[in-house]
């Protein structure tokens, strides 16, 4: 819970930011602007954001590696798995896959810290 | 709470992102419908149909056949480009809920991609406020909005996608340097992110790739004459290579082989005159039909449409910074000395006889000419010796001033221009293009009289087509398979041009002994013929 709660703290510059494009995106174009700017943020970005949390980079550095990562692989993968799958659930699926490996490395490791800074 | 510098400048830098995008969509702000010539419905069509039939689209669609058939000749019947960029605009349409604004407005983000991953480079090379006044010019950048509008949004981010390449380039270089001489541990993640972006330059527009391939290559020689030493390590290059092929043979399989059959046959790009006058002249002007006057004129493209004596401000700020990057030739000078070389060259390549498109690659033009601008002018401030600081705000302002009352408001009125342009399609015909896609079959297909074409492929009877999913003839070769006949008086309307109006109605006489199948809004559609 208190990583959580840090993880937020850490955030809340990047959360005000989102909010704020997804606020004007609203206020000048409609909803499915801001419904656009909240997609591309959950199914393009974080995907991408969480499996890099383990690299050596610098936070805003890995937001925007993740993103431009995220719009050459995430349709990559959506578009061959929409011949098997329809089109729509694709998109949840693939975000949904590479959600859980991400939060599965980001945990790996924090436990793989906490074993070293007990062992320290 | 206190915040941080870096915090500061990101802050800095978003409000200067979320006003780019105002910018870039002022034409979707009053008219909520397509814009973009002959290349823009092509980009929407694939998507648009995945999202309509809920599964991936790898065959083209009947009405697309009459185009794109045989563009991709190891596999002439399936797409012509690789799917990301059309599964990008699809997802939009998925996420928005909607189906032309999401869609559009995901198109304005992807396409000032160039905006984000300048200012992560430049900020990296030359600090703050060079990043931030470059990235600002740039969102005013004549060249960068114009191919927006015109619709060849796919080559606007493979190009974005060059600087944050050259970025990954830069840091691993610059890991492998320290490394030989520090002994510190290497970064080579930034490799592996310059092969999956060059695979998407690769998915979204191979010339972008080029770009990035020719600056890395020259920079790596620069750095190597300079150093005296090969900043190289065989295991990450090749790994790196390997991700590459991985990456674009498994998610392009159909496209991959075009390309290189392409490259290596030449048969993409004709043999070019051997012009060797165009290495002593920046701007060769050639005939190009899908290039405008203005691509060759420097005071248009980075100055304003007015061509005021203030739309050169920039030029000698620009030479300013060529000259400092060429004196100064430190590392970060050298990474964008080599970016500048390769324009040179690619812009050139048909004075070698390599291709008959090489003015294409002004694309990018304003992405090296803008961070050496910036630079040009930041630069100056160290003329002043203690005053150094000061002069460097004055400066700062004088260019914030000098690029939004001159680019920034040539680019407001174009964007702003575009919201009510008869070049788009308008709610009426919007309207009729939904009716025929609902009620003809797939392989109907439709002759349209008064939609108003521009070029030898009328973009917006291409646009009825996409939003239709229905064939609409555009060559005199297919005019005997008419089935449909539409007449559009809604563009001869609107622009109040009577003789037009009456030409069309001479000539939909001869159609009324056929079926009227739509008649709304002075848009009227009658079936001539069976279905296929």
């Amino acid at each position: 819970m208190e990583h959580q709660i840090k993880s937020l703290e850490a955030n809340k510059g990047k959360l005000a930011v989102l909010a704020a494009a997804a606020a004007m995106s609203y206020f000048f174009l409609g909803l499915s602007a801001a419904r656009a700017i909240i997609g591309i943020s959950i199914f393009w970005i974080l995907p991408a954001y969480i499996l890099m949390s383990s690299l050596n980079l610098k936070d805003e550095e890995k937001l925007a590696l993740s993103f431009f990562a995220g719009i050459v692989i995430i349709p990559s993968l959506v578009y061959w798995l929409a011949f098997v799958l329809p089109f729509r659930a694709s998109i949840y699926v693939v975000t949904g896959s590479l959600l859980a490996v991400g939060v599965y490395l980001t945990l790996r490791r924090k436990k793989e810290e906490d074993a070293k800074t007990q062992q320290n | 709470m206190k915040l941080s510098k870096n915090n500061i400048e990101m802050v800095a830098f978003a409000a200067l992102f979320l006003s780019a995008l105002y910018l870039w969509t002022l034409p979707m702000q009053s008219a909520k419908l397509p814009f973009g010539d002959v290349d823009a419905s092509s980009h929407f069509v694939i998507g648009d149909l995945m999202v309509q039939s809920n599964k991936a689209v790898l065959e083209l669609p009947y009405h697309v056949t009459f185009r794109y058939y045989g563009q991709n000749n190891n596999y002439p019947s399936y797409l012509w480009y690789p799917p990301q960029y059309w599964t990008l605009t699809a997802m939009l349409q998925v996420f928005g809920g909607e189906r032309i604004l999401p869609v559009f407005f995901g198109i304005a983000i992807l396409s000032l991609a160039f905006v984000i991953t300048s200012f992560i480079f430049i900020r990296e090379l030359f600090g703050f406020w060079t990043a931030w006044l470059s990235s600002l010019l740039l969102m005013f950048s004549t060249r960068d909005y114009m191919t927006y509008l015109w619709g060849q949004w796919p080559q606007l981010l493979s190009f974005g996608l060059t600087p944050l390449i050259l970025y990954c380039y830069y840091k691993y270089t610059i890991s492998l340097k320290n490394h030989k001489l520090l002994q510190t541990p290497t970064n080579h993640s930034y490799i592996y992110f310059a092969s999956i972006f060059l695979a998407g330059q690769f998915f979204f527009h191979p010339q972008g790739m080029v770009a990035s391939a020719g600056a890395i290559i020259i920079s790596t020689m620069l750095f190597t004459v300079k150093h005296k030493k090969l900043f190289f390590n065989l295991k990450h290059t090749a790994a790196a290579i390997l991700l590459f092929f991985a990456i674009t043979s498994v998610f392009a399989p159909f496209n991959v082989g075009e390309f290189w059959h392409e490259l290596l046959s030449g048969d993409g790009s004709p043999a070019g005159q051997n012009n060797l006058g165009k290495l002593f002249k920046w701007y060769h002007i050639q005939k190009d039909e899908g290039l405008p006057d203005f691509y060759f004129t420097y005071s248009k493209t980075h100055g304003s449409f007015n061509e005021s004596l203030f739309s050169w401000w920039t030029l000698p700020f620009l030479l300013l910074g060529i000259f400092f990057v060429i004196y100064l030739r430190k590392d970060e000078h050298i990474v964008m000395l080599s970016w500048l070389i390769a324009l040179y060259f690619l812009t050139r390549m048909g004075a070698f006889g390599m291709g008959s498109r090489d003015i294409r690659m002004f694309a990018f033009e304003a992405h090296v000419f803008y961070p050496l601008i910036a630079l040009g002018a930041i630069s100056l401030s160290g003329l002043f010796g203690k005053h150094k600081q000061y002069a460097k705000y004055a400066i700062i302002a004088l260019f914030l001033i000098l690029a939004l009352s001159v680019n920034g408001k040539s680019a407001y009125s174009t964007m702003k221009g575009m919201q009510y342009s008869i070049s788009r399609i308008n709610p009426y015909q919007y309207e009729a293009a939904e009716w025929i896609g609902k009620n003809l079959e797939v392989k109907d297909n439709v002759y349209d009289v008064g939609t108003l074409g521009y070029n030898y492929y009328g973009g917006k009877i291409k646009w009825m087509s996409t939003l239709s999913q229905r064939h609409f003839i555009m060559e005199d070769r297919w005019k005997n398979i008419t089935n449909y006949i539409m007449f559009d008086y809604t563009d001869s309307i609107l622009l109040r041009d009577q003789s037009q109006v009456n030409a069309m109605q001479e000539l939909e006489k001869n159609f009324a002994n056929f079926t009227l199948v739509y008649n709304r809004n002075n848009i009227k559609v009658y079936k001539i013929g069976a279905s296929n």
